[in-house]
C-alpha cells in the first residue's frame, strides 16, 4: 500500500512563489522599461535642437490639437 | 467612438495616462496583497483541503490571461478597420503581460492538478492544451512584432493573427462543457455557482488586483512604447538631417 503525502503546504507555497515572483517580475520589467524609454527619449530631445514640439515626457498639450496622430507626429 | 478620437493623440495619451499607470500598479500590488493573505488564512475546503487555496493565484491568472487576449483583440480591431495608432501599441503593451498571466496559469494548475490528479499534465485534456495554445499564440505574435522590417507592416500582420487567434477563446472557455476533459468545469461566476463568502472574498480580491496590476502595467508599458517611438523619429530625422 503506497504512503499518500497528505500535507500540501509545500505545493501551495511555490504555487504563491511562483505567482507572485512573475507578477513582480512583470513589474519591474514595465518600470525599467519604463525608466529607460523616459531616459532616452530626454537624452534624444536635449541633443536635437530641431525638437520645438511639446515633450512627451513634459507638461500636457494645451490648446485645441489634431486628434489624427500621423498628423501630430508629422507636426512634431 | 470620441474617446478612441480623443486617444489617438499621443499628447493627449500621455497626458491623461501618467498616473493612472502607476495608481493602478499600486493599487493592483495592494489589493493582491490582501488577496494572497486572505487566501492563505481561508479555512481549508472539505474536498480540497488545503490545495483549493491554489485556486486564489490560479484562477485570477487564467481570467486574466483570456481578458488581455480579449483586450488585445479589441485593440487590434480598432488598429485593423481605424489604423487607430495607439491601438496597435495597446495590444503591443499588453501581450507581454497576457503571456505571463498565462504561464502563472499553466504552472499553478500544472502543480495542482498533480495534487488532485496525479499527474503535471494532460494532452488528452482540451481545457489544458487549449490554453498551451493561448500561450503560443501570446509568443507569436511577440515574434511576429520583431520579425517584421518595417513597424506598420508588424502592426498589421500581428492584428491579423491576433484576431485569428481569437477563435480560441471560446474554445477555452467552453472546452469543459464540449469535452470530456479532467478539469472540473467553472466554479465562480457561474448560476450554479455555491462557493462561500470565505472563498469567494479572496477570490475576487484577488482579481481585482490582477486586473488593476494588467491595467496600471498596460499603461505603463504603452507609455514606454510611445517614447520610443518618438525617441526613434527624433534621431531618424537627425540622421536624414546629417
Amino acid at each position: 500500500m503506497p504512503v499518500v503525502d497528505t500535507d500540501y503546504s509545500a505545493y501551495v507555497t511555490i504555487t504563491y512563489a511562483i505567482a507572485l515572483t512573475a507578477l513582480a517580475g512583470a513589474g519591474l520589467w514595465s518600470a525599467l522599461r519604463l525608466w529607460g524609454a523616459r531616459r532616452r527619449l530626454d537624452e534624444a530631445e536635449k541633443s536635437d535642437p530641431s525638437t520645438t514640439g511639446p515633450s512627451m515626457t513634459g507638461p500636457p498639450m494645451t490648446g485645441p490639437s489634431t486628434t489624427d496622430s500621423s498628423r501630430q507626429e508629422q507636426s512634431d | 467612438m470620441a474617446v478612441m478620437s480623443f486617444f489617438a493623440n499621443p499628447h493627449r495619451f500621455m497626458a491623461a495616462s501618467r498616473w493612472p499607470a502607476w495608481g493602478f500598479t499600486l493599487l493592483g500590488a495592494g489589493l493582491i496583497a490582501l488577496g494572497v493573505w486572505k487566501g492563505l488564512i481561508a479555512p481549508e475546503d472539505h474536498q480540497q483541503d488545503e490545495r483549493a487555496r491554489m485556486m486564489f493565484v490560479h484562477v485570477p491568472a487564467m481570467w486574466l490571461s483570456l481578458f488581455a487576449y480579449a483586450f488585445m483583440v479589441g485593440a487590434s480591431f480598432i488598429s485593423f478597420v481605424w489604423r487607430h495608432s495607439i491601438a496597435d501599441v495597446a495590444a503591443k503593451s499588453a501581450a507581454p503581460l497576457g503571456a505571463v498571466f498565462t504561464a502563472v496559469g499553466l504552472m499553478t494548475g500544472s502543480i495542482w492538478g498533480y495534487t488532485t490528479w496525479g499527474t503535471w499534465w494532460e494532452w488528452g485534456d482540451a481545457r489544458l492544451v487549449s490554453v498551451l495554445i493561448l500561450f503560443f499564440i501570446y509568443l507569436g505574435y511577440l515574434a511576429v512584432w520583431q520579425a517584421m522590417e518595417t513597424p506598420q507592416k508588424a502592426a498589421r500582420a500581428a492584428a491579423i493573427l491576433c484576431l485569428v487567434g481569437a477563435v480560441n477563446l471560446p474554445i477555452i472557455h467552453f472546452s469543459v462543457e464540449w469535452f470530456a476533459v479532467l478539469h472540473q468545469k467553472s466554479t465562480f461566476l457561474t448560476t450554479d455557482d455555491r462557493a462561500t463568502a470565505e472563498f469567494k472574498i479572496p477570490m475576487y480580491i484577488s482579481a481585482l488586483g490582477y486586473l488593476a496590476l494588467f491595467g496600471g502595467l498596460t499603461l505603463m508599458n504603452m507609455r514606454a512604447e510611445i517614447m520610443r517611438i518618438r525617441t526613434d523619429m527624433i534621431l531618424q530625422r537627425r540622421q536624414a538631417a546629417d
